[in-house]
């Protein structure tokens, strides 16, 4: 009871929190002034760049987080490793290269194959590379899937700057798709992303029993009657999808999906029923955070969020690194 | 006439070349503790494993029920074989009561969740094994001997026929290896459950087993009543060790003392 409250309170401030930090930015508003855009009684340029630039903006960074978040605590539990992250374990690299390789298909070889699409072909690809790289007779070693996942992301950003340089002969773009920015995003991204993060936000909770039966060993899991390889499928594809989304809306954002699921074990338990909807609440909310600091710290000068989140999340994968939780099992 | 609950009959299984197992026979009946002991390596978890459905591509004929096992899907097989292993990490925190829950799992719909049921049983099973006082306790805070009842109460929620039990003591010191070892047999019995166990302590498996089964480099070398196959030639056979067997004066079962 304690923990709904908690949560209920936490996501309660959280809404308000981030209306109020959306007055922030090039053009500032009153707290008065957005309620008054969302009631209908204001109008005129200030409104529509509300309505039609920082709302969607707003919300695409709430359902991004969120869905990171959620897929990075699905990778954790199914692979029994609190480091796994669509950006650690280079699922995120696949499909910023799927994305890249899309555009260089349109411009040089006028080849047009939808962007998203093959973004997660190769987010589906650098995932199961990843894995099978560092699987070692049946076990995956925590600190070998990070390296694994290093190599993959390594190779896949060369390749992407090697397209972008070949195609356009210049690094501004290369920016975008090595950390990341909200900018520019509309409410056709949020209509695209939403039913993807709603959808796997439920699959996980249909899952969710048998992702934490995995969280202590496929063997175990298989003789309480849970099909290992078939739950991880299901999760690598899932995550695949989502961040290939993510990915082609918003480049490269890492470190979502580690902290916020870490914060929520830390806060709620790894098997309380709040967990997965607070990992979905405070993803949002954590790069809602984020993109409103790289919005707003340099102004009118834009940071790429990606450096915001590393800057956040990096402190927090080496703490997660030297603790009992990796240290049990190398 | 009732079905052995497992039997197997010519059992083969490599790893790449080398052969783990060369032809097993063995069966339990119902309602007994079988013992199985054997050096390291000798095939005893891979033998194991098999059984519980966790080792694919053997060779050979194995039965749970009186059903092939080629035929039992893991959640069939979940529902009838619980296994205990030797130990348990999971990789996050998780709560005494979540561990015990896990045994309901192949009892549950496909997308259903655990009804009251389901609790009812969790909690009978906490019970008996005495780990209900501290149910809402993090797994990862309990001693060794805690540890292992609360896996024994995964497996009793389970409702298997069948009990496997991989070294399950072999952790644990002298008093909760026996006090363990106690919960585990008292339960067999009570249930009218049938078990297999492998054991490292030859003394502690005469003490719990009703019959034994000496395995060494994936063949069965003697299996019988203790007395029968408890010998000096037989444990020289298996662990190249001499021996001497006397009557353990307050169980009346041979007691093993190796020298050299």
């Amino acid at each position: 009871m304690k923990r709904i409250a908690l949560f209920a309170f936490f996501s309660t401030a959280s809404v308000l929190g981030m209306l109020w930090l959306s007055s922030f930015g090039t053009v500032n508003y009153s707290l008065t002034e957005i309620f008054g855009v969302f009631f209908g009684d204001s109008s005129g340029p200030a409104s529509n760049i509300y309505m039609n630039l920082r709302l969607p903006r707003l919300l695409v960074a709430f359902l991004i987080g969120s869905g990171l978040a959620v897929g990075g605590n699905g990778l954790q539990l199914t692979l029994k490793n609190p480091l796994a992250d669509p950006y650690i374990i280079g699922i995120s690299a696949g499909a910023s290269f799927g994305a890249v390789l899309s555009l260089f298909l349109r411009d040089v070889g006028r080849i047009s194959l939808n962007m998203d699409l093959l973004a997660f072909v190769f987010a589906l690809f650098s995932s199961f590379l990843t894995y099978a790289i560092s699987r070692r007779g049946g076990r995956i070693p925590i600190t070998t899937l990070v390296l694994s996942g290093v190599i993959v992301s390594f190779l896949f950003n060369a390749a992407v700057t090697f397209l972008v340089v070949f195609a356009w002969r210049n690094v501004i773009t290369l920016h975008f798709w090595s950390l990341g920015s909200l900018s520019g995003v509309t409410w056709d991204d949020f209509l695209k992303l939403l039913p993807i993060i709603v959808l796997q936000y439920a699959l996980f909770t249909t899952i969710r029993r048998k992702m934490i039966i995995m969280a202590a060993g496929e063997e175990h899991a298989m003789t309480v009657g849970v099909h290992p390889e078939r739950i991880k499928f299901l999760v690598f594809f899932t995550v695949s999808i989502v961040s290939a989304i993510a990915v082609s809306t918003a480049g490269l954002i890492g470190f979502v999906g580690l902290v916020i699921p870490h914060m929520v074990r830390l806060a709620f338990g790894t098997d309380s029923k709040l967990n997965l909807p607070a990992t979905a609440m405070f993803g949002g909310v954590f790069l809602v955070v984020c993109d409103t600091i790289a919005r707003t710290l340099f102004q009118p000068t834009e940071l790429p969020i990606g450096a915001v989140t590393a800057l956040v999340g990096a402190p927090v994968f080496i703490y997660l690194l030297r603790s009992r939780e990796v240290a049990n099992d190398g | 006439m009732m079905v052995d609950p497992i039997q197997v009959r010519d059992l083969h299984f490599s790893y790449g070349k080398e052969e783990v197992l060369s032809g097993i026979d063995l069966e339990l009946r119902h309602g007994e503790v079988l013992g199985i002991l054997g050096p390291n390596g000798s095939g005893k978890s891979t033998l194991m494993g098999i059984i519980c459905g966790i080792r694919k591509d053997w060779n050979g004929l194995v039965k749970i029920m009186g059903e092939d096992l080629h035929s039992l899907s893991v959640r069939k097989l979940a529902r009838i074989v619980s296994y205990i292993p030797q130990s348990f990490e999971p990789s996050f925190d998780l709560k005494v009561e979540t561990i015990v829950s896990f045994g309901r799992n192949p009892h549950l719909r496909r997308l259903g969740n655990l009804t009251n049921e389901d609790y009812m049983v969790i909690d009978d099973s906490m019970r008996l094994t005495e780990v209900y006082e501290f149910k809402d306790r993090s797994f990862s805070t309990l001693s060794g001997g805690e540890k292992q009842r609360v896996i024994i109460a995964k497996a009793l929620a389970q409702e298997g026929k069948i009990l496997l039990m991989d070294e399950f003591t072999t952790h644990l010191d002298p008093g909760h290896a026996r006090r363990v070892g106690k919960i585990a047999t008292d339960l067999v019995r009570a249930k009218g459950l049938s078990a297999v166990a492998i054991f490292h302590d030859i003394n502690q498996a005469v003490e719990i087993s009703d019959r034994l089964l000496f395995i060494n480099n994936g063949r069965v070398i003697a299996s019988g009543e203790v007395w029968d196959v408890v010998t000096p030639e037989i444990i020289r056979q298996v662990y190249g060790l001499k021996s001497k067997i006397m009557e353990n004066p307050i169980s009346g079962l041979p007691l093993v003392v190796f020298y050299d």
